[in-house]
């Protein structure tokens, strides 16, 4: 099936306690046994600790109509120092799209877009690393096809980690680098 | 910034940043002999206030140490004093501002009484994270493989851009176009 061609979205910055942010933890989404409730957990617990305790950033993306048809989250932090050097890194906690506006080219425009706020941050500090992780469970292939279609790789996909916290399931680290090619 | 995070530990360190707030708001030493002074040593506390509560909610989102009530009370008494006494030197700051001469500092200092009034007024109690980066680790193995496949990673091409006109504008910014 071709993809959708993508409409242009808004992206407007919110945080935890303000409407918008109320509004994304509201929707429903469905739920795979090994992450019950995970992304409401995660709208409820770590994006909160992230944007106060480190330098976490969240988005909503709204439509022409004015919908708020998705969210991301970006992290400068040191998650996965072991492949920096130490340094500190981009990663992506968390993005979903409205459950009401999916199969319409959402996601891939919000990863574009997190992909350019790592690229732009990637700029400025002398001792940042231009790698952007994220991580996925691998069971979740919807998400891991949009990663890989937005130049993401996986680091681990033959051998996946394994989260005792979340029932074992196996997930995988992917990166991709956010520094451009010299003209 | 304390050596381990927890109870006693966090209370010397704010005990200690109190007592540096005292001597300063009494002007004993030559560390606070002026209101610029002030200023500056407020925003060096702010700092290393901002610093340790960072480090002991990373290490409880991190799991490497458990979540103590008692250190979260410390720390968020520590940080409502320090805010209460930077808005007073802040506002003697402006007011001096308008009179005579311009205070290098204030503009720091209105940033990190700003951040605290955000932190407090938001504040959540950090927990351990849902997301497994920041707890597990990986194996030396497992790593190794890896960094193998990162070395293997491309950069972005050389056209590459971000659609975002925002970004576009910032990028093109950036580069100096």
């Amino acid at each position: 099936m071709p993809s959708p061609t993508p409409i242009p979205l808004v992206p407007i910055r919110t945080a935890p306690g303000e409407d918008d942010y109320q509004f994304i933890q509201t929707w429903q989404f469905a739920d795979q046994p090994f992450y019950e409730g995970q992304v409401k957990r995660l709208l409820q617990n770590d994006i909160p600790y992230r944007v106060l305790f480190s330098f976490g950033l969240v988005w909503t993306y709204r439509d022409p109509d004015g919908n708020i048809v998705g969210f991301g989250t970006l992290d400068a932090c040191k998650e996965y120092e072991q492949f920096t050097g130490g340094k500190t890194h981009s990663y992506i906690p968390l993005l979903a799209v409205n459950p009401a506006f999916q199969k319409r080219g959402h996601g891939r425009t919000i990863v574009e877009h997190l992909v350019a706020e790592a690229v732009l941050i990637a700029q400025s500090p002398a001792d940042f690393s231009g790698l952007l992780f994220l991580d996925v469970y691998a069971a979740n292939q919807g998400a891991i096809t949009l990663y890989t279609k937005c130049g993401f790789v996986s680091l681990n996909s033959d051998s996946p980690l394994l989260d005792p916290q979340e029932n074992n399931e196996p997930y995988i680290v992917m990166a991709i680098r956010t520094a451009v090619k010299p003209e | 910034m304390p050596a381990t995070l927890d109870l006693p530990a966090v209370r010397r360190f704010t005990d200690d940043l109190t007592e540096r707030l005292r001597r300063c708001d009494n002007g004993e030493g030559s560390i606070c002999s002026n209101l610029d002074q002030m200023i500056n040593h407020y925003v060096q506390l702010f700092g290393e206030l901002r610093t340790c509560v960072n480090d002991w909610a990373r290490s409880v989102f991190t799991s490497r140490i458990e979540f103590d009530q008692e250190v979260e009370n410390v720390l968020k008494a520590e940080s409502r004093y320090i805010l209460r006494r930077a808005k007073q030197i802040a506002a003697q700051g402006r007011a001096m501002g308008e009179e005579c001469f311009a205070l290098e500092g204030l503009n720091a200092l209105h940033f990190h009484i700003a951040d605290f009034d955000y932190l407090l007024e938001n504040w959540v109690s950090p927990r351990r994270s849902v997301s497994p980066a920041p707890r597990l680790r990986t194996s030396t193995e497992v790593e190794l493989h890896m960094l193998e496949r990162l070395k293997r990673l491309p950069m972005l091409s050389s056209d590459w851009k971000p659609t975002d006109p925002e970004q576009f504008a910032f990028f093109k910014k950036q580069r100096g176009e």
